[in-house]
């Protein structure tokens, strides 16, 4: 937190800020019903509270005890903080006359203004939260009227020396755009078929981190995960070949693979991807180095079973603190979810390689929303920090017509790796080549690819078949016999 | 010798406006006479009651509140007339009783202080 910041109560959305909000300037938080306005309010004041500041809390909607009760529900502690309560009381609806003869603009105003005047000049507020401003447009006689005493309140108000956050309840038939103009930043939250997102619109003085942020309302309140940007974080490493710790891969791949790059292995169902992809991880922990496996798909149990079936020691490589499985539920996690949990993993433990499995099972926790741009800024991310990434990514066709990949990701890869299924002698092989590598060359003929109990073989290249990558080889030359 | 301050008459069946109206009229500083009922209003014009001005809220009344406006003409006491819309029966009906004018609810405080302070310049 840079010292001339307030933090919003909110760690994440102080991220997006970059900082926090900057003092004695008024921010409205806009957003539909529902959105977590109220509770980002809450959070401004109680993150004041704990300061020892001085703290108001504007009602125009709820009263003060629902008010407290919610936040307590939510675990704040509202003690430190002040309560000017404007809702209507309860007899505004059981008294049956009410007056007429005048607006309520008119009668309202004067008494209202000098509650709030009052209780500011005795709270001297530091931080003020005002739900919701657009109450004040029914004790205005007309647009210009509201304009001019929303600006002559803040200017109040900041003058005491506040910091300022405003809600507006807007819709279609009543829109708040009045309300940004005046505002130093505008807060947005967002609701869209239960995904929340908060963004920041306006932000006078500051930079902010644009586009929008995933949203979470807790049992505790509020969190918010900002969207990575991967060129926030980048570091130097040295280029390093990596190897996969099998000599035959390694001779495809010209010795290994970079670290710090992407890549990618495709293939049909069953032919070994997540079984490869652990073997880089079996060989990165014999290197000392800490792996993460985040599984979208395949139960932990399973997982392990499967690789200690054909040799590759997950059980000991996670004692030993070198592997780390993760599985994730998918529509569980949002992109910046998935993100800030990745981000606080490789921060925190030091880990060399990720492995995604896999895209698919990604795309669903995404829900068919900008999987690009999310991976692409996810993976950007990682190879900065160096950390090697792998990709598992399921083609849906077994044999035929070769397609690298289903969902458009290749160009994010600096290496491809394709598992096929090979026809030969009416025998089901599988083959592994190299369709691309960025830095550096590699053989262009297959190789068969065995997973047996020992663990994953590799032969010899297949050098004198020819449409491979139909997945009906013939002889180039008849006189060879495999 | 400082002139009295002009007197009001206020007739309003709601509590709330008549309330209102009185704390607005006295602040302006005229004396008031706030009245919720017709039977009110008969009482209230006596000889030695000098009003100079009434304010009727026909809100809630039925039409015997044109002969208590009647009775004002008569009484040669200038009134207005309050109602909540602009109709146009209701507007036949007061200047047929001999209203100075009808105001349509709510009634602007600015320039209903201005309107008050004009019809009663000849007064003071």
């Amino acid at each position: 937190m840079q010292h001339d910041r307030l933090s919003s109560g909110i760690l994440g959305l102080d991220e997006v800020l970059e900082g926090g909000l900057i003092p004695q300037q008024a921010y409205l938080v806009r957003g539909g019903p529902g959105v977590g306005k109220t509770t980002l309010g809450l959070a401004f004041l109680i993150a004041g509270a704990a300061l020892d500041e001085p703290t108001l809390f504007i009602s125009l909607g709820e009263s003060e005890a629902q008010l407290r009760s919610n936040a307590s529900r939510l675990g704040f502690d509202t003690k430190g903080v002040s309560f000017l309560d404007l809702s209507p009381s309860s007899s505004f609806f059981t008294e049956v006359e009410t007056y007429d003869i005048f607006s309520p603009s008119e009668v309202e105003r004067a008494p209202t203004t000098e509650r709030i005047v009052e209780c500011v000049q005795q709270i001297q507020p530091r931080r003020v939260f005002i739900d919701a401003m657009t109450q004040f447009r029914y004790l205005s006689s007309d647009v210009f009227q509201f304009r001019k005493q929303v600006l002559s309140f803040l200017r109040f108000l900041l003058e005491q020396g506040a910091t300022v956050l405003f809600a507006s309840e807007s819709n279609v038939a009543n829109p708040d755009d009045d309300l940004q103009f005046m505002s130093d930043g505008v807060i947005e939250l967002c609701q869209d078929e239960g995904d929340r997102s908060v963004s920041i619109t306006k932000f006078r003085g500051s930079s902010f981190r644009a586009g929008s942020h995933t949203l979470r309302l807790l049992k505790t309140g509020m969190e918010v995960f900002p969207r990575l940007r991967p060129e926030q974080y980048e570091q130097n490493f040295a280029m390093e070949v990596i190897s996969s710790g099998i000599p035959e891969l390694d001779r495809l791949l010209h010795g290994g693979i970079e670290r710090g790059t992407i890549t990618v292995l495709t293939g049909p169902t069953g032919v070994g991807k997540t079984s490869l992809g652990l073997q880089f991880m079996k060989a990165a922990a014999e290197r000392g180095e800490r792996s993460v496996l985040y599984t979208f798909e395949e139960q932990v149990g399973t997982l392990l079973h499967r690789a200690e079936a054909i040799s590759t020691p997950v059980r000991q490589m996670i004692e030993s603190g070198t592997l780390s499985i993760v599985p994730i539920e998918p529509m569980d996690l949002s992109p910046d979810e998935f993100a800030s949990r990745v981000r606080e993993e490789v921060d925190q433990h030091h880990v060399r390689v990720v492995m995604i499995d896999s895209t698919a099972g990604y795309q669903l926790s995404v829900r068919g929303t900008a999987l690009i741009t999310h991976l692409h800024s996810l993976c950007k991310y990682l190879q900065n920090v160096g950390v090697t990434v792998i990709l598992v990514n399921e083609t849906e066709s077994i044999t035929g017509d070769f397609r690298v990949t289903e969902i458009g990701i290749s160009y994010l890869a600096d290496n491809i790796l394709f598992l096929r299924y090979l026809e030969m002698q009416g025998e089901m092989r599988k083959a592994i080549g190299v369709l691309k590598k960025r830095l550096s060359d590699f053989e262009r003929t297959l190789r068969e690819l065995d997973i047996t109990s020992e663990g994953i073989k590799i032969g010899q290249p297949l050098a004198h078949l020819r449409g491979l990558l139909s997945g009906i080889p013939e002889w180039a030359d008849k006189r060879h016999l495999l | 010798m400082p002139k009295a301050p002009p007197k009001i008459l206020i007739l309003d069946r709601n509590r709330h406006n008549l309330t209102l109206m009185t704390q607005f009229l006295e602040k302006q500083g005229y004396q008031t006479l706030p009245v919720i009922s017709l039977e009110e209003v008969a009482r209230t014009l006596i000889p030695s009651n000098t009003i100079n001005l009434a304010l009727i809220d026909i809100t809630g009344f039925d039409s015997s509140v044109w002969t208590v406006c009647q009775q004002l003409r008569e009484q040669g006491i200038p009134f207005l007339v309050v109602s909540p819309r602009h109709h146009s029966a209701i507007q036949q009906a007061s200047i047929a009783s001999g209203a100075m004018g009808l105001l349509g609810k709510p009634l602007a405080m600015r320039e209903f202080a201005q309107l008050i302070r004009d019809l009663l310049k000849g007064s003071e």
